[in-house]
């Protein structure tokens, strides 16, 4: 299931034939598997950083962004 | 300690000696210039580094020292390359870390903070614009027990649309080894030090199988990128038999899978948040607990340290190797007056201990080490020079082996002369402590040996000291089934 789900979520990125080359192989399967991550993680980042905005707006305080996540408690 | 030493200037008269592990990215090579540390960079990493050094996120980590400090040399600095060197675009000076370290000498503790770092400079670039094109723990170096980022010409310019190519190393290097310690308690050391490439995904996915699949990170960054390595291996080999047997045939150009900046930052959150909850068994071992339940009373234990604090109090030294260290009792004693001090043992779980504690310690010159005495890393990688063995990278002027001996001689097996003679090349004074046969910690050792350590006595012991060193001072301890010697090497 878990499977079939990020299929779909992989199908519906753009693949392209343009190149970025490191001196190491980033391996495709490594890409996609970052793709597929990375589409789930998106959409929580967007929806984190959707909900602090809703909240500041509520609230009225200070902007806090999805990119400090976890960041505050170092 | 916010202060950062600057980097050493090279001097002009030593010609330049590569470094035998800066290899691998033809961009740059780093160079030992006698004391110094310099790095030859192209016109590519030059603009690069052009670019980076100006902006902010990047000087915030030179003065956090979370980066190595770094200026360029004058571009009329005279530098002797090696006969037959191309010159370099551009030379950077580095700062001169006190004595490099591996990952498989690492304790889980510093892996994790090293993955840590890692994660944060390359989230923090790619925010900024910037990105890092690997992600090795070999690039993270120690300064006591803080990590610092070493290898400047791995942040480049983020092309947008682009993934991060050091997903699949971070995994090999730091994930796996962290997630195999912390989910089934397997000590990743041997496996680092066996593959100097780390964990493959196809085998930590079969490592962290069963339930163990239910864990943290375990279905996305294991599971699921060993299913999708494979596929695309599988893709790979059936291109490469059509190769073969059509040799006109044009090879598939490599694909790339766009990434937005927010696929690749929520990535690398995830990332973070994984590491950061993963974490070591706290159970005792044999010696962790050395500082409560070592084998002395409290007098003896008092005549020890007083023994070790009067060496110590002659004269600064810049390197000490404490052999042996467990939980650091006489390593922080050495720190006090020493530049830096290497402690080493066996006991991974102590060495943890020990580095947690130091890390919030006062002391910010120890660096604690997982190493075998019995089987000390060796020179290994590339012409078996690209890691260096252990006792290839530094010289110490002072090196402690405390209730140390009768491990290397009854446990290991090793002979004493033969341990003796490797300690004598160090050409450093020594603090001995000499367990002798007749002692209980010894006995206990040998009750199920045959007893082939007749060398273990004090008539035995100091006939093969005196051959190699001379004794300065001397103290028994224990009722005399133990001995402690400070010894100054002989000449040769």
């Amino acid at each position: 299931m878990f499977l079939k789900i990020s299929a779909l979520a992989l199908a519906a990125l753009l693949l392209s034939t343009s190149n970025a080359y490191a001196y190491i192989d980033p391996g495709t399967g490594s890409a996609a598997t970052t793709a597929i991550i990375g589409f789930f993680a998106a959409a929580a980042y967007t929806l984190r950083k959707f909900f602090y905005r809703l909240k500041d707006m509520i609230f009225s305080k200070p902007s806090k962004d999805a990119s400090t996540d976890g960041k505050q408690d170092k | 300690m916010n202060s950062r030493e600057a980097p050493e200037r090279a001097s002009a008269s030593e010609t330049a000696i590569p470094d035998s592990g800066s290899f691998r990215d033809r961009n740059n090579r780093v160079y030992h210039l006698g004391s110094s540390i310099v790095r030859g960079i192209s016109e590519q990493a030059l603009a690069n580094w052009t670019a980076l050094s100006a902006q902010p996120f990047f000087q915030e980590f030179l003065a956090a020292s979370k980066v190595v400090a770094t200026e360029r040399l004058p571009d009329d600095a005279p530098l002797a390359l090696p006969a037959g060197a191309s010159p370099w675009a551009a030379y950077l000076s580095h700062e001169r870390i006190p004595f490099v370290s591996y990952p498989y000498e690492w304790p889980f503790g510093m892996l994790k903070d090293a993955a840590l770092l890692q994660l944060e400079l390359v989230e923090r670039a790619i925010e900024c614009g910037w990105t890092m094109k690997d992600a090795t723990p070999y690039n993270i170096q120690w300064r006591g027990c803080r990590p610092v980022f070493i290898d400047l010409p791995s942040f480049e310019p983020y092309t947008a649309g682009d993934a991060w190519g050091g997903y699949r190393q971070f995994c090999m290097m730091y994930l796996y080894p962290l997630m195999l310690q912390a989910y089934k308690g397997v000590d990743y050391q041997p496996l680092l030090r066996g593959d100097l490439e780390g964990i493959d995904p196809q085998q930590a996915n079969r490592l962290l199988s069963g339930l163990t699949r239910l864990r943290k990170g375990v279905l996305s960054h294991v599971y699921l990128h060993a299913k999708m390595q494979a596929r695309y291996s599988q893709a790979d080999l059936v291109e490469a038999k059509q190769l073969t047997e059509h040799a006109a045939q044009e090879m598939r150009p490599a694909q790339r899978i766009h990434h937005s900046k927010a696929m690749v930052l929520g990535t690398l959150q995830g990332l973070r948040r994984t590491v950061q909850s993963l974490h070591s068994d706290e159970s005792r071992t044999t010696w962790s607990n050395y500082d409560s339940d070592h084998s002395y009373g409290e007098q003896s234990f008092e005549i020890k340290k007083a023994f070790v604090e009067n060496v110590i109090a002659e004269r600064r030294r810049s390197l000490v190797w404490d052999l042996g260290c467990n939980t650091g009792t006489f390593s922080r004693i050495c720190a006090g007056n020493s530049d830096y001090v290497l402690s080493a043992d066996g006991d991974r779980k102590a060495i943890d201990r020990f580095y947690s504690a130091q890390k919030t310690a006062s002391e910010k010159n120890i660096l604690p080490l997982i190493i075998n005495l019995g089987n000390i890393s060796p020179g290994q990688g590339w012409l078996g020079k690209e890691r260096k063995a252990f006792d290839q990278r530094g010289k110490p002027e002072l090196v402690l082996c405390l209730a140390l001996i009768h491990h290397i001689v009854i446990s290991a097996n090793i002979p004493l002369a033969e341990f003796l003679t490797w300690l004598r090349q160090f050409d450093a004074e020594i603090i001995i402590e000499l367990v002798t046969i007749e002692d209980d910690m010894s006995r206990m050792l040998v009750r199920n040996r045959v007893n082939q350590y007749g060398d273990l006595t004090e008539a035995g012991f100091e006939a093969t000291v005196l051959s190699m060193f001379t004794i300065k001072a001397s103290q028994y301890l224990k009722g005399e089934h133990r001995k402690l010697y400070h010894l100054l090497p002989k000449a040769l």
